[in-house]
């Protein structure tokens, strides 16, 4: 894990090793870059959680304040910094729909937020409702567990559809897949 | 890949010392990591367990050292209970009407553990990890710290009893794997998820109820017993005789672990009657409480989508898991191994000594701890918009952009509260600031950057640009009056510095933190002191300010004792305006909602 820095304390252009100067040893700022590469992980829809979860723990080990509490200030504004920014990255690449707008972004097609596809699809609006309607209306806990299994294998379906889509490099399509998406993972959630 | 041990500038250095101090509800427990061994303080009757109880008679006492017998009414219990309220509220401490804020009764248990901690160890130890409930929200949070750092305690870090309790399991007992925290202590219950593995420990989720635990059998014992009184009224009996029966109850659930039927005989105001106690009255008395454990317990669960089965065993916390009912009950719902082989009495200080200890000296084990409540703003309509969900790892900075909602609008207001409640009304409202010297532009076109920045100790810091301006304005607004962390350490570290005796230290320290809280105070309402006073008042009212704020760069007490007083003094006539004027907004609006 080297980088090229330029040291804010000793001011050489110099390589980090674990984000620490080489020089003077002092912790660095992690800079701008997107949550994949903070992870090194490869840029697939799909992520491997155990090498996400891996690199999390590293990378919070160099930066976490507890590793910082008899250091001077500003390598404590620089600590409590980046592992508030670590564990953001580690929050929105757990979840779908903010991976997949990274994702989205990467490769270069951005998400129109004035468009709200959700009220333009009707058979998409359709079939969210029907579903809302069948939570609202459960009886016992059998019933619960159906509409839930229900719900994870249509989660699953387009998890693997957008992953597909990736491939393809289809991505209006995924925008509205993961319109769908977001609408299934809130019933689920709220089910709980 | 192996991580690469850096070496820490203080590695070469001796090793630093810091206390792990659990302030319970009930009893205190403060430890320590010598030599490669946790020792646990004993005061002057060589016990570890400390009554968290304040006695106030022509002098302070506390813990093992108030005679009961002479001094009930008195005495304060369970002080740590008022936290979650209002940790400033006064409370009446005795006969003569005196009243104390419960910071205050606390900060009197913390000046006493480092007395016997100073003697015991026969050095003066000022570092040292505080330990709180989970649940805890901020306020309460801040309380406590405020009361520590008055007793002249450097706290290195606030951090949560089950985690702590959870770190000794890891450290000790080599325990890996998933496992949940049962924590139920004399007034809080806390349950936390947590995932163990080799130099790791992380917190999934956590949960809990800051108003429940041992005392509430207590209450509801006695609520038995009274029932034998039918003509007797609760509220008739005095102060002390409830202390008294509640004593007489709480020994009766700690004795019901070996008998199974008994009958007592009970005198109260000259009355004698026979009450008759039997498992099965005991049994539903107890099914309310840890019913309601068990509830939040499944809620966790779910929360975290982590399954029972995946569960590696349940730890139990806290000295109420002493009693043989709670054990016997949680594995009989959730069918898992029960672990308590760490004393449930000390397991968090314990915890709490080998974390300060890692935090000073370095270690290779990481900690990472989760926020238990929602953060959020009070929107349109009084609903809570949440800015950081319940169960983010901390720290946590994450920002939000609002706007105005009326055309030149040039301040908004911004109530911070914390919660799980839809409506704001039902959480707790942590602040309130007024964001004033907006760019007067048309509704929606403004855009204010507010940042909540949550930190290690679970202390939130708010602050605010406006975007639209182009000057960056950054306002720095805290939750309440509060000060952070560094404010006080600052004053407690210089105030050390330059002691001569240590009652005096502080004193001194006290009068700092007051001071620069009150001057926190003014500055959070700097606006309204503007539009409400003359110029001559708030030129007053600014030298005043800038001249304490000079004194508390040295260490006169007096002086600053004087300039505090000299200051309310000369807000009392704002303080009342205030008043006044928020008492018309209310009439004001009032009328026309009557109106339409």
């Amino acid at each position: 894990m080297k980088h090229k820095v330029l040291c804010w304390n000793c001011k050489t252009e110099t390589e980090a090793f674990e984000y620490r100067c080489n020089i003077c040893k002092k912790i660095q700022n992690i800079g701008e870059v997107n949550p994949y590469d903070l992870f090194s992980l490869k840029k697939n829809f799909f992520i491997d959680y155990d090498e996400l979860d891996n690199k999390y723990f590293q990378l919070q080990n160099i930066f976490h304040p507890d590793k910082f509490i008899n250091s001077a200030n500003r390598e404590k504004e620089i600590s409590a910094f980046e592992s508030s920014s670590i564990n953001n990255a580690y929050n929105m690449l757990v979840n779908n729909v903010d991976r997949i707008k990274i994702l989205l972004n990467l490769n270069g097609y951005n998400i129109d937020s004035n468009n709200n596809k959700s009220l333009t699809d009707h058979l998409l609006l359709e079939e969210i409702m029907d579903l809302q309607n069948r939570c609202m209306s459960i009886e016992n806990d059998n019933e619960k567990l159906k509409i839930k299994s229900e719900i994870k294998n249509k989660i699953n379906k387009i998890e693997s559809q957008i992953n597909e889509n990736f491939k393809k490099k289809k991505f209006s399509e995924i925008e509205n897949l993961s319109v769908k998406l977001s609408y299934l993972e809130k019933i689920n959630k709220n089910l709980n | 890949m192996n991580l690469v041990k850096i070496e820490e500038p203080n590695t070469s250095a001796k090793e630093q010392k810091c206390l792990g101090i659990d302030f319970g509800t009930t009893n205190s427990v403060c430890s320590i990591k010598i030599d490669e061994k946790v020792i646990f303080i004993e005061d002057s009757n060589k016990k570890t367990l400390i009554p968290s109880t304040v006695c106030f008679n022509t002098e302070v006492k506390v813990g093992n050292e108030i005679d009961l017998s002479k001094s009930l009414g008195n005495t304060i219990f369970s002080v740590k209970r008022n936290f979650t309220d209002n940790p400033d509220k006064q409370i009446i401490i005795n006969s003569k009407n005196e009243g104390r804020s419960s910071v205050e009764i606390a900060k009197e248990i913390f000046s006493y553990l480092k007395k016997i901690c100073n003697v015991f160890l026969n050095e003066d130890v000022s570092d040292c990890i505080v330990t709180v409930p989970a649940y805890y929200d901020e306020r309460a949070r801040s309380g406590i710290m405020r009361s520590a750092f008055m007793s002249g305690f450097n706290v290195r870090r606030l951090i949560n009893e089950p985690t702590a309790a959870a770190f000794a399991y890891g450290l000790e007992n080599k325990k890996r794997g998933k496992f949940l925290v049962y924590d139920l202590g004399g007034g809080t219950f806390d349950v936390s998820l947590l995932n163990l593995k080799d130099n790791l420990f992380k917190v999934i989720g956590t949960s809990g109820d800051s108003k429940l635990g041992g005392d509430d059998f207590d209450q509801l014992l006695l609520d038995h017993v009274l029932s034998f009184y039918p003509d007797l009224e609760k509220n008739n009996l005095s102060y002390d005789d409830i202390i008294l029966l509640t004593k007489e109850c709480k020994a009766i659930k700690e004795k019901f672990q070996s008998i199974d039927n008994f009958q007592l005989e009970f005198e109260i105001k000259g009355k004698k009657k026979k009450v008759e106690i039997n498992t099965n009255i005991f049994e539903k008395i107890f099914d309310k409480i840890i019913t309601k454990t068990i509830n939040i317990t499944d809620q966790l669960l779910k929360d975290c989508e982590v399954d029972i089965n995946d569960v590696d065993g349940i730890i139990l916390v806290g000295g109420s898991t002493k009693l043989k009912l709670i054990p016997k009950k949680i594995k009989e719902y959730f069918k898992k191994n029960i672990y308590s082989d760490l004393d449930p009495d000390l397991v968090v200080s314990y915890g709490a000594a080998l974390h300060g200890y890692e935090l000073l000296n370095g270690s290779n084990n990481l900690l990472l701890d989760v926020t238990p409540l929602s953060l959020g703003i009070e929107t349109m309509g009084g609903l809570m918009e949440k800015i950081i969900p319940r169960n983010s790892n901390i720290p946590i900075v994450k920002e939000q952009t609002f706007t105005t909602n009326e055309n030149g609008q040039t301040s908004i207001i911004i109530k911070i509260i914390q919660g799980e409640r839809e409506t704001s009304d039902k959480n707790t409202l942590l602040g309130e600031f007024i964001l004033s010297d907006i760019e007067p532009k048309p509704a929606g076109i403004p855009r204010i950057k507010v940042r909540f920045s949550l930190d290690v100790d679970g202390m939130l810091f708010v602050s605010a640009i406006d975007e639209s301006s182009g000057s960056e304005k950054n306002i720095v607004i805290k939750t309440g009056n509060d000060l952070n962390i560094e404010e006080m350490r600052k004053i407690v570290e210089s105030s050390i510095q330059n002691a001569k005796h240590d009652m005096d230290t502080r004193l001194l320290i006290e009068s700092k933190i007051k001071a620069s809280r009150l001057i926190n105070e003014i500055e959070n309402v700097r606006d309204q002191i503007e539009s409400l006073c003359s110029k001559k008042d708030i030129e007053s009212i600014n030298k005043t300010t800038n001249m304490l704020n000079t004194e508390l760069k040295k260490n006169n007490k007096e002086k600053i004792e004087n300039l505090v007083e000299i200051l309310n003094e000369k807000t009392k006539d704002f303080a009342q305006k205030l008043i006044d004027k928020n008492f018309k907004n209310f009439v004001g609006k009032d009328l026309d909602v009557l109106k339409e």
